[in-house]
């Protein structure tokens, strides 16, 4: 006794079987996978470091009452010192536990904004020539007070938040 | 609707069929599916991003168990690094830095915890409280106080030929803080009891309005150390003696009674004390002091005691029973003093810059 209804189970079943291959065909070939590039992860560790030496640098030593603890980033740009800052800051960048140092280097920036003229300044503070390194860029906003030394850049004299910008990149 | 039953049989086989057909397509198309996420797991990627994450977990979290700062009453299993190696399984995660609030500021104690392979022996213990997940990563922890301090590590010996995922952090370790009190500036000319305290008040050291986490004494969770220099300074210059004599040394507790009375209370046990660079106890005091007592409180000390004492204004007392023929003393001296100058020399906690490198692979 044949009839022909039972055909069309496997009608159904080899359909189903060439919906499920042209759909899975298609959704492979359409879609495009971004991986993270090298570059990134390389920038990531960079801007880490870079961050974290500026805070290091930013947090006093110790506790002192005059009226708050300054720190040394606080005092290297009251007293635009670029020198003492470079120093540290190459310090703390390229310090390792393996004895060898790393070999970074950087160029800083310290932009100010005067109050009466309302512009605000970028004031070098050191480091090395920039050219076309891969570079990333950390910034610190910094308390500063009156007493900075920095007025002869067209800075006027009032406790201040300036922004300090570092371009860092491994030499 | 009418189909008599000899149909029934050759309709499933035909399913059957059909159904199987589905099934292996569909197995088939799984298994090329699965190539999808093949791309994703690039092992540089997921090493670098790995050794990120374990570097946050040591140096920006304060781990698990930790209790919040200023809390008064606290336990050891309240702190994980107080667990010892018996009750490790409590310790969920590590982490060094003090307080979730002063990220990148390390404590000491959690340090020592951490690279202590006495506490953890296995390898495992690290991977399941810095890294987690299933996939078996080696790794190495390494840190440094820099200039100069004693690389500490922890892990296998990394590759030096193959590429490894790694992260470098600069963060501060808090050093703890110390006082020298020059026992010349607290002779008494008119003899005196003998008698002389070290007050270490609590709610002084954990100077929350001012100092907050990252400069204040947490005595429950810090290294607590003096010395008392110069004690032939005190010396009974009437009688004559030709050395101090230390007749008893103890810690007190203060206590406030419903009235508000402060008392101190004398508590029970065995003092350790190093008397002119010998490791002495309290029980065991030698027979004359040429010059220096040192007492050191180590991290967690204070944690028992403590409960004892009433809440916020939490103190303890060292007294030192000096034999009044033989010492003209009569004073208490504050652990902590700071300005002006005085026969106090106190070293504030002392945030010293440090390397950690975490590589993984």
């Amino acid at each position: 006794m044949v009839n022909n209804g039972g055909q069309l189970y496997t009608i159904e079943g080899i359909a189903a079987s060439v919906l499920i291959i042209t759909s899975v065909y298609l959704m492979l070939s359409a879609t495009t996978i971004f991986t993270p590039g090298e570059t990134h992860i390389y920038d990531m560790q960079l801007e880490q470091l870079g961050n974290d030496v500026l805070a290091v640098m930013d947090t006093a030593a110790t506790w002192t009452s005059d009226p708050y603890p300054r720190s040394d980033l606080e005092i290297f740009i009251e007293n635009n010192n670029a020198g003492g800052f470079g120093d540290e800051f190459l310090y703390l960048a390229n310090a390792t536990t393996t004895g060898q140092d790393d070999n970074l280097k950087y160029k800083a920036t310290i932009f100010t904004r005067n109050i009466t003229t309302g512009e605000v300044h970028s004031i070098p503070f050191g480091g090395s020539e920039y050219y076309r390194e891969n570079a990333v860029v950390v910034t610190r906003w910094v308390n500063i007070d009156e007493t900075h030394s920095l007025t002869d850049q067209d800075t006027d004299s009032r406790d201040q938040t300036v922004l300090l910008e570092v371009v860092l990149w491994r030499a | 609707m009418g189909r008599g039953p000899d149909d029934s049989g050759q309709l499933s086989l035909d399913f059957l069929v059909g159904f199987s057909i589905f099934m292996l397509t569909l197995i088939v198309a799984s298994t090329m599916l699965s190539g999808v996420l093949v791309g994703l797991q690039s092992k540089k990627i997921d090493y670098d991003a790995v050794a990120y994450r374990t570097g946050v977990i040591l140096v920006e979290d304060p781990g698990e168990p930790n209790a919040f700062p200023n809390v008064v009453t606290i336990d050891e299993t309240d702190q994980w690094e107080f667990i010892q190696f018996v009750q490790k399984d409590q310790v969920l995660r590590f982490g060094m830095s003090q307080y979730k609030s002063s990220p990148k500021i390390l404590a000491p104690q959690k340090i020592d915890s951490f690279f202590n392979r006495t506490i953890y022996p296995d390898l495992s213990d690290y991977r399941e409280r810095i890294i987690f997940g299933d996939y078996p990563y080696n790794f190495n922890v390494t840190l440094q106080t820099i200039p100069g301090g004693t690389v500490r590590h922890v892990g296998d010996p990394y590759p030096a030929n193959s590429p490894y995922g790694y992260i470098r952090r600069v963060v501060q370790v808090k050093e703890p803080s110390h006082s020298i009190i020059n026992m010349t500036n607290y002779y008494e000319p008119l003899g005196g009891s003998g008698q002389f305290d070290v007050n270490i008040n609590f709610s002084e050291l954990l100077d929350y309005e001012t100092r907050g986490p990252k400069y204040w004494v947490d005595p429950l969770k810090e290294r607590v150390s003096f010395n008392l220099t110069n004690v032939s300074g005190m010396r009974n210059l009437a009688t004559g003696a030709p050395k101090v004599i230390l007749n008893s040394v103890r810690l007190y507790f203060l206590s406030v009674d419903l009235a508000g009375v402060e008392s101190y209370t004398p508590l029970p046990g065995t003092l350790y004390l190093t008397i002119d660079g010998v490791p002495r106890t309290s029980s065991t005091l030698p027979p004359a002091i040429n010059n220096s007592i040192s007492m050191e409180f180590p991290p967690s000390y204070f944690i028992q005691p403590s409960k004892f004492t009433s809440g916020d204004t939490s103190a303890m007392k060292i007294r030192f029973q000096f034999d009044p023929s033989t010492a003209n003393v009569s004073d208490i001296a504050r652990y902590q003093v700071e300005w002006p100058p005085s026969a106090v020399n106190y070293t504030p906690p002392t945030l010293e810059p440090a390397v950690l490198e975490v590589r993984i692979w």
